[in-house]
């Protein structure tokens, strides 16, 4: 049976899939696939990819220098494209988190002022 | 987009694989991985197999998505999309045809006259190493605008004590006679050049035969009587015969050596080829009676100069700033302050005359612009009224996940295939159009213009920037159109049922009326340069020029002086009046309409001498007792002079109408007395009032003039008055070219030296009338062109509306519309946009018009004649154009109508 598109899920925020594809390469190399899976999985399948958007994004990211790839094979023996993250794009990844938690806490302030206090 | 991701597109670019080669491969291990974990789910084989394809979304779209990133995709969508333009055009020869066609007029005109412009003012003198050459100019302070050539002693200061030039020209026209010995052969008139010794080297023209002139005969005044023929000049009057170096000719009535020849392709610094050229210090041979070399105070010479290697244009002028003003302090002895201008060598330099020449291409260009603004209405129509029949075809790629982006790049592709195929067929027409032109108006009777008109790199960019902005406004707006229709209903059926889109047909009803507007200025000012030339070619000029030939003599070049001259003339006018066919001989100081006036300082008699009275300045004209007789002009007061009117008798003078009007206004100028000249000169009675005439020019409005006897005239200034320089009008009976052939007979045997040249009075009219031709002949031109391209437009939209409203019209029929009602109804539509478009360009022209006020000899810019003519022409032209296609509304079978769909 096919997937429904449930309610919950939310589409993808302009520009923040570059960020979600650099935090999910840095527990090491894997493949395209792998980054799709893995988005949905530690989102618990609210965020929803369309895995066909996600290569443009990889070749935007490997003209930054942010990521490099290389064939590999995958556990089941299957002939694969490997990114992984270099040294530029592992600052690249700390600089846009703590501008994109700063931009949480900001929103987060505005919608519910007091609970957030509450919550210190 | 980061420097970083610009440099690694660059260096793809070059590798040989690229980082996307493999996409597909890798997009594919994608899928497979994720039918696995489908599969491994538990869904059936195919069920997982299409799940995962609808997880991956579109894969195209993604695989193109990614190729772009790298930016090459660029070329190959491009080359994708020339093909598929091209396919497209080839398939709808009529539309392409029609389009290339009217663009080929639009870009050809463009292109002809900016290669006319190119030639004249942009193109680099056709010398040897042209860059290295600049034209020189002088300037005096505290007279701005106002540039001036150079006086000889000037030249020689400069060319010999300069440092910055590796050599100096200098040159001037004269009119000359050449006589080329053989015994039956006439003078002839011909254009000589006179140029400094080193011009030939300086430019580097070189002689096909013999040699050019040397610097030694720069030197001594009057020592070298040398020549060198041109080569065209060689051909048609020496049969090209090689012994003609070494041969002795006449020219002014001096013997000079011909010491070469020039080669064919020889021009030198003006776009007229000179039949030959002589010494610069021949000149006060040439011309006896105004020997300009030793004269400080006369500007004749132009300047043009090569500059040392290494030397930049500001440090030579600076150079030059210092030389001059040394000089005028030295030699002159003046305080004026001077200042050199050098500009890179070309035919029309001199800033002054290049500004006018730039002004006067930009309103050509201006009105060639906007024969090809209306070309891009119609093409943008057609492509409109095309795009409508697509939609299909445009909405399939549409949901095929083409992007509108994509979608306009590839239209905007096929405009500009187009545009450059226009683009291309008008660079052929401006390849033969531009000597067509200057053929059919170049001013008579003057040399061939010698002008280098072939293709050059700035007419070929001009072209291909011209085609691609074509390309673009005919191109976008429909394109823009065309890339948003409402996807299901255009795939659902093709066609339109009722009334299409209204943004579209709103479009249509747009540029109908921009380009009518456009043409309504076009043909207000083509109507209004006729209406001028109209007024011209009938304009009163006061006197009879019909059968009146003006004769002068070159008895200046044979040692005559003004007592011998006087008898000449007088012996020549009793023989002349002896001829059959000549029915009045006379003379005077000036020929009509041959541009020059001499004026001076009047007193007038008999009231109290005011200063503003004592600065005034009138027209004198000094004539002989039949002059009026000749001319048929009438003598409305008073008397004629006669032949008692001479030096021993009472002043006299004769005024014109306009002089009465001015200084005796309701009185009787008769009797009255005038002092012509300065206080040296005595009083002169007025014996008589002729009617106004044009005088110098044809231009001129009712000046005042006073005409003196020319037998009780004293030589000098300021009347200038010498027997010399005197002109014969003689009027004949009928045919005035006997009498012109005559001529040269009567005057041989009083002396055999003495050349006679006469021209038609009518042709001196007809030079005047050339310049208002040129005008009315180029505007009305590219006026009727517009409104055979409006018309056209007019027709194209109407009947395209036609079409679309068949089933509408039907319906109107159906319902009881008559034929009638149908017609009134498109034609109504039709006239309604014209109208609008019309009211809009006449109020353009109200503006625009006033910018060829200088052109238009009394007319209005605001003629209401014009604007009324050209109102009535466009409308009917609309009439026409909205008639045929209504007709066809008329023709439509309700039954057939209501079934089509």
């Amino acid at each position: 049976m096919a997937k429904q598109p449930s309610r919950d899920r939310i589409e993808l925020v302009y520009g923040s899939l570059d960020m979600l594809i650099l935090r999910t390469l840095r527990w090491g190399p894997t493949h395209g696939h792998g980054i799709a899976k893995s988005i949905e999985r530690l989102s618990e399948e609210t965020l929803r990819v369309e895995h066909g958007s996600l290569y443009p994004a990889l070749q935007r990211l490997q003209q930054e220098g942010w990521i490099s790839a290389d064939w590999g094979v995958s556990k089941n023996n299957q002939r694969a494209k490997y990114y992984r993250l270099t040294a530029a794009g592992r600052r690249q990844l700390l600089a846009e988190t703590s501008r994109w938690e700063r931009f949480v806490r900001a929103i987060t302030g505005v919608l519910r002022p007091t609970e957030s206090e509450e919550g210190q | 987009m980061s420097w970083r991701r610009q440099l690694a597109k660059l260096g793809a670019l070059f590798r040989r694989s690229k980082p996307v080669d493999d996409l597909e491969e890798e997009i594919r291990s994608h899928l497979e991985m994720e039918e696995q974990e489908n599969l491994e789910s538990g869904m059936p084989p195919e069920e997982a197999h299409y799940a995962a394809l609808r997880r991956f979304g579109n894969v195209t779209l993604a695989q193109e998505r990614s190729r772009e990133m790298w930016g090459w995709q660029s070329v190959e969508t491009l080359w994708q999309d020339l093909r598929y333009g091209a396919r497209q055009l080839r398939r709808n020869p009529g539309f392409t045809a029609v389009a290339v066609f009217t663009l080929t007029l639009g870009i050809g005109l463009n292109t002809t006259i900016f290669t006319l412009f190119d030639a004249v003012t942009l193109r680099p003198l056709p010398v040897k190493d042209p860059t290295t050459v600049v034209n020189v100019y002088q300037r005096i302070q505290g007279e701005p605008g106002s540039y001036r050539s150079f006086s000889y002693p000037e030249y020689v200061a400069l060319r010999d004590s300069n440092s910055v030039f590796s050599g100096l020209v200098a040159y001037s026209w004269i009119p000359i006679e050449i006589d080329s010995g053989a015994t039956t052969a006439e003078a002839e008139e011909a254009h000589a050049l006179l140029v400094s010794g080193n011009y030939f080297t300086v430019l580097g023209g070189e002689a096909v035969l013999g040699r050019t002139f040397t610097p030694e005969e720069d030197q001594a005044p009057g020592a070298y009587p040398v020549v060198v023929l041109s080569h065209a000049f060689w051909k048609q009057h020496f049969d090209s015969d090689p012994a003609t170096v070494g041969k002795s000719v006449k020219l002014n009535g001096i013997r000079f050596t011909v010491v070469g020849i020039a080669g064919q392709d020889f021009v030198g610094t003006e776009p007229q080829i000179p039949d030959l050229w002589v010494p610069l210090t021949m000149q006060g041979q040439l011309m006896p009676r105004d020997d300009r070399l030793p004269d400080r105070g006369s500007f004749w010479l132009e300047v043009v100069a090569r500059l040392r290697p290494s030397v930049s244009i500001r440090q030579a002028s600076a150079a030059m700033d210092v030389l001059i003003n040394r000089f005028s302090r030295d030699y002159l002895g003046t305080s004026e302050q001077a200042s050199i201008t050098l500009t890179p060598g070309s035919f029309v330099a001199r800033p002054d005359v290049r500004g006018q020449v730039d002004s006067l291409a930009f309103l050509v260009m201006a009105a060639v612009g906007m024969v090809l603004l209306i070309a891009c209405a119609n093409v943008a129509n057609l492509m409109l009224a095309r795009a409508t029949g697509r939609r299909k075809e445009i909405a399939i790629r549409l949901s095929l996940g083409a992007t509108r982006r994509r979608l306009i790049q590839q239209l905007l592709t096929e405009s500009s295939l187009v545009a450059l195929l226009g683009g291309g067929f008008g660079l052929l027409l401006a390849y033969w159009m531009p000597n067509l032109l200057i053929e059919a108006l170049k001013p008579p009777y003057e040399q061939p213009i010698a002008l280098h008109l072939g293709l050059d790199i700035p007419i070929l960019g001009y072209t291909l920037l011209l085609s691609l902005i074509t390309g673009a406004a005919f191109g976008l707006a429909p394109a823009l159109q065309a890339s948003k229709p409402n996807l299901l209903s255009a795939i659902k059926d093709g066609g339109n049922p009722f009334g299409q889109g209204l943004s579209r047909s709103r479009l249509h009803n747009l540029l109908v009326v921009a380009e009518t507007s456009i043409c309504v200025v076009l043909l207000m000012g083509a109507g209004l340069l006729v209406r001028a030339l109209k007024r011209a070619q009938t304009v009163n000029l006061g006197f009879d020029a019909k059968h009146v030939l003006v004769v002068a003599l070159d008895l200046d070049l044979h040692g005559y002086d003004d007592i011998r001259a006087a008898e000449f003339h007088r012996e020549l006018t009793e023989q002349l009046q002896t001829l059959p066919g000549v029915k009045s001989v006379s003379l005077a100081s000036l020929a009509p309409l041959g541009g020059i006036s001499r004026g001076a300082p009047i007193t007038i008699g008999g009231r109290e001498t005011s200063a503003s009275l004592s600065s005034l300045s009138v027209n004198y004209w000094v004539v002989s007792p039949n002059y009026f007789e000749t001319l048929g002009v009438p003598i409305v007061r008073g008397r004629n002079f006669s032949v008692l009117d001479t030096r021993g008798g009472p002043p006299v003078a004769i005024v014109n109408e306009a002089m009465a009007r001015q200084f005796w206004p309701g009185g009787d100028p008769v009797g009255k007395r005038l002092r012509p000249g300065p206080p040296s000169v005595p009083f002169a009675e007025i014996v008589g009032v002729v009617k106004n005439t044009r005088g110098a020019r044809l231009w001129e409005a009712d000046e005042p003039y006073v005409y003196l006897p020319i037998l009780q005239t004293t030589e000098g200034p300021p009347v200038q008055t010498g027997q010399l320089g005197m002109k014969l009008l003689v009027r004949a009976e009928a045919n005035p070219g006997t009498v012109a052939a005559m001529l040269p007979r009567v005057v041989k045997r009083l002396d055999p030296n003495v050349q006679a040249s006469s021209t038609l009075l009518v042709k001196s009219v007809g030079r005047w009338v050339w310049f208002s031709q040129v005008g009315a002949i180029l505007s009305s031109g590219l006026g009727l062109l517009a409104l055979l391209l409006a018309a056209v437009g007019i027709y194209g939209v109407m009947s395209y509306s036609v079409t679309q409203r068949t089933h509408e019209m039907g319906i109107r029929m159906a319902l009881g519309a008559s034929q009638d009602d149908v017609l009134k109804l498109v034609v109504g539509q039709g006239v309604r946009l014209t109208l609008l478009g019309a009211a809009i360009g006449l109020l353009i022209s109200l503006a625009a018009t006033r910018v060829i006020a200088g052109m238009l000899y009394g007319v209005k810019p605001t003629d209401p004649v014009t604007f009324v003519s050209v109102s009535l022409l466009l409308t009917a032209v609309a009439l026409l154009a909205c008639y045929i296609p209504a007709r066809r509304a008329t023709k439509v079978d309700p039954m057939v109508a209501l079934r089509y769909e």
